[in-house]
């Protein structure tokens, strides 16, 4: 319906171009080329028309998609009340079987509401190994004590103040209680998954970026794999797992997978009353009398709205990484559909370093010491960013040397790989197969590998010797790197890895209140609808401020248990 | 040969494709199966001819280490990710895992 007016708008000033050119001269035909030249294009996607009437459109050049495509469970068109086939009831829906999703199924189903919980792919999903919290049971008793203003300071000043003050003050005060019930819940599932406090490692300790201790792990869990337990983002497949199983056996929650959600419903007055969905390949109907929680993840594996709504140059050179290609926005567009706000575009992106073409680079690779002392440069030899930045920044800048087609190539000499023998070696070994992709190249001297790499002559020697001058003299003049923690390229191999940006996700989404509630573009609440996770905003701008420990998760966690209690027992 | 430049890779690969076309020609021309499959570029219409997503992956369960078409980080997975009409184009696994599919038996 929102659309109606939009298509009306455009069919006239299609119709205005061919009354031009039959009927030159008249003034009505010049007043309609005058709106004409207002509405340049036709909406090439249901992406770009969701917003009816009242869109703008930011133009930029088109970028390249590369990445993958998910199946999109949205439906924009009026799906007839003829063509339900089934109705279910309950209190709480809830769409999405990832994290926020399931902590909200288990939460409703906890404080005695019937919830129907649908995921569209056969597995939630699950790309994480740790998460962002502050004074749980677990914390606290290890006498964690977290620095609540910096920690909230530190996310405003990280999305440029362009977000609310509500959402991101309730993580705050709220992830602690939300981390005590998913722990809970672990304990009711047969995994055996342990929460215990991150250990504090500064990572960014003098780029201006605070410390601060707010961040929790499973790796204290018994019984995990070892090749699990520290690999990033596998151990959050089977604390999906987990979760699953336990919200499936919970005598409150009717699980359905394979089932993606096509729609809300809304009532007269606007409320959200339920949501169509695609069961068996036919239209179901479930009504939901106490709310629908939005937990369906961000948007990467769609490639019309990351062209929509992100920037081109965050991902036309990019890598992804994240298997689990349930995440098609859905849930944004059901929100836009019945009014709902969203953050403002560009989104904001979950973007990494240490890519490889294809994905990340593998562990063999990323782990080494050389990780951490490597200078970054480009095709020319050139060095474009502090190397000890925050890893969103990285990213960017090698996207903006991407724009101009250079790739990136993290320089390191055999000193910086391994002290230890056997990780030594098994890095070597690692190199051959990523010289044959031709993603590393090795030479003997920063001369030949320069050559070798086509770059222009003496660009990379230069670079190296102007590095180890900083390094003597501890002060970096061209992009203040902490010199402490480099060390000066003195060995007797030279290697370049290249080093793509790699999307892990999208951030952005429906702005909600600190209950979680969905709220419309005046600011008042969608009665019934609310959003949890990447599916919500509010929270973040431009980047995912990977400086900050594990906001991402925490918030889904966080907003997860949050909507859930409010949908159940209200404020 | 051993520090390949992308430049002299691609100059390699056109070697190598014109070195083939003269030895057979016939070999590079598209067979009946390829000419079957020209404009199918969408996973429905994959979908439309093999069957369900489903049943393509009962098809697949003992393909190499694990299936591909039922993975543990979950599916459905849009056919035209990997495959293009009769091809598999990009091999999404081995992006991060050790994985080539097992010829069918």
């Amino acid at each position: 319906m929102i659309n109606s007016k939009t298509d009306l708008s455009r069919r006239s000033f299609i119709k205005g171009i061919g009354a031009t050119s039959i009927a030159v001269g008249t003034s009505a035909v010049f007043s309609e080329s005058a709106e004409a030249k207002d509405v340049v294009k036709a909406p090439e996607n249901v992406y770009e028309s969701v917003l009816g009437d009242d869109v703008n459109c930011i133009y930029v050049k088109k970028g390249d998609f590369n990445g993958p495509k998910g199946p999109i469970g949205f439906e924009n068109r009026q799906i007839a009340k003829s063509e339900i086939t089934k109705e279910y009831n309950c209190d709480v829906a809830v769409v999405g079987g990832g994290i926020s999703g399931l902590i909200a199924t288990l939460k409703a189903a906890e404080e005695g509401a019937k919830v129907v919980l649908i995921e569209k792919m056969t597995e939630g999903r699950g790309a994480f190994e740790c998460f962002g919290s502050v004074n749980s049971r677990t914390q606290r008793e290890a006498g964690v004590k977290t620095d609540k203003a910096v920690l909230l300071g530190e996310m405003h000043r990280s999305a440029s103040y362009r977000i609310g003050p509500d959402v991101v003050r309730t993580y705050v005060e709220k992830s602690g209680e939300a981390t005590d019930f998913m722990e809970q819940m672990f304990k009711k599932g047969d995994k055996g998954f342990v929460i215990a406090p991150m250990p504090l490692r500064p990572k960014y300790p003098n780029t201006g970026a605070p410390v601060i201790d707010a961040e929790c792990m499973f790796y204290n869990t018994p019984g995990l794999p070892k090749d699990v337990r520290f690999r990033s983002g596998h151990v959050g497949v089977y604390i999906i797992q987990d979760l699953t199983n336990t919200a499936k056996k919970h005598p409150n929650v009717t699980a359905k997978y394979s089932t993606p959600a096509a729609q809300l419903i809304t009532d007269k007055s606007g409320r959200v009353t339920g949501v169509i969905a695609k069961e068996d390949g036919k239209y179901i109907q479930i009504n939901a009398k106490k709310g629908v929680i939005l937990a369906t993840g961000g948007y990467d594996a769609n490639p019309e709205m990351m062209k929509a709504y992100l920037r081109p140059e965050d991902y036309s050179s990019a890598s992804w990484w994240n298997p689990c290609w349930g995440t098609t926005g859905d849930g944004h567009m059901m929100g836009l559909k019945v009014g709902a706000a969203m953050d403002p575009v560009p989104h904001a992106v979950m973007n990494f370093t240490f890519g490889s073409p294809e994905s990340f680079h593998i562990p063999a690779v990323r782990t080494l010491r050389a990780m951490g002392l490597y200078a970054v440069v480009n095709d020319d030899g050139e060095r474009f960013v502090r190397e000890d930045a925050a890893f969103q920044s990285i990213s960017n800048a090698t996207n903006r040397q991407a724009t101009f087609g250079k790739k990136s190539w993290l320089l390191f000499d055999d000193t910086m790989i391994s002290k230890n023998k056997e990780i030594f070696d098994k890095a070597i070994a690692a190199f051959a197969q990523l010289k044959t992709k031709g993603w590393l190249f090795e030479a003997n001297s920063a001369a030949e590998l320069e050559a070798v790499m086509k770059m222009p002559k003496g660009n990379l020697v230069n670079t190296i010797n102007k590095f180890n001058a900083f390094k003597k003299a501890g002060v970096d003049q061209d992009f203040n790197r902490d010199m402490e923690f480099a060390k000066e390229f003195d060995g007797k191999k030279y290697y370049a890895l290249v080093c793509n940006s790699v999307i892990l996700a999208t951030v952005s989404g429906l702005i909600i209140d600190e209950h979680g509630r969905v709220l419309n573009s005046k600011g008042n609440v969608i009665e019934g609808l609310y959003a949890a996770g990447n599916a919500s905003g509010d929270f973040f701008s431009g980047n995912y401020p990977r400086h900050i420990p594990g906001t991402s998760m925490g918030r889904a966690i966080t907003f997860g248990y949050l909507s859930a209690l409010h949908a159940v027992k209200g404020a | 040969m051993k520090y390949l430049t992308n430049r002299k890779l691609s100059l390699a690969t056109i070697l190598l494709f014109s070195a083939m076309s003269v030895i057979g020609f016939s070999a590079n021309a598209d067979s009946s199966i390829d000419k079957m499959h020209k404009g199918y570029d969408k996973a429905e219409q994959c979908l439309g001819c093999h069957g369900s997503y489903e049943e393509n992956a009962k098809k697949t369960a003992n393909l190499g280490k694990w299936n591909p078409h039922n993975s543990i980080h979950g599916g459905y997975v849009d056919c035209t990710n990997c495959h293009k009409q009769n091809k598999v184009e990009k091999n999404y696994c081995a992006y991060c895992h050790e994985y080539q599919p097992a010829a069918k038996k």
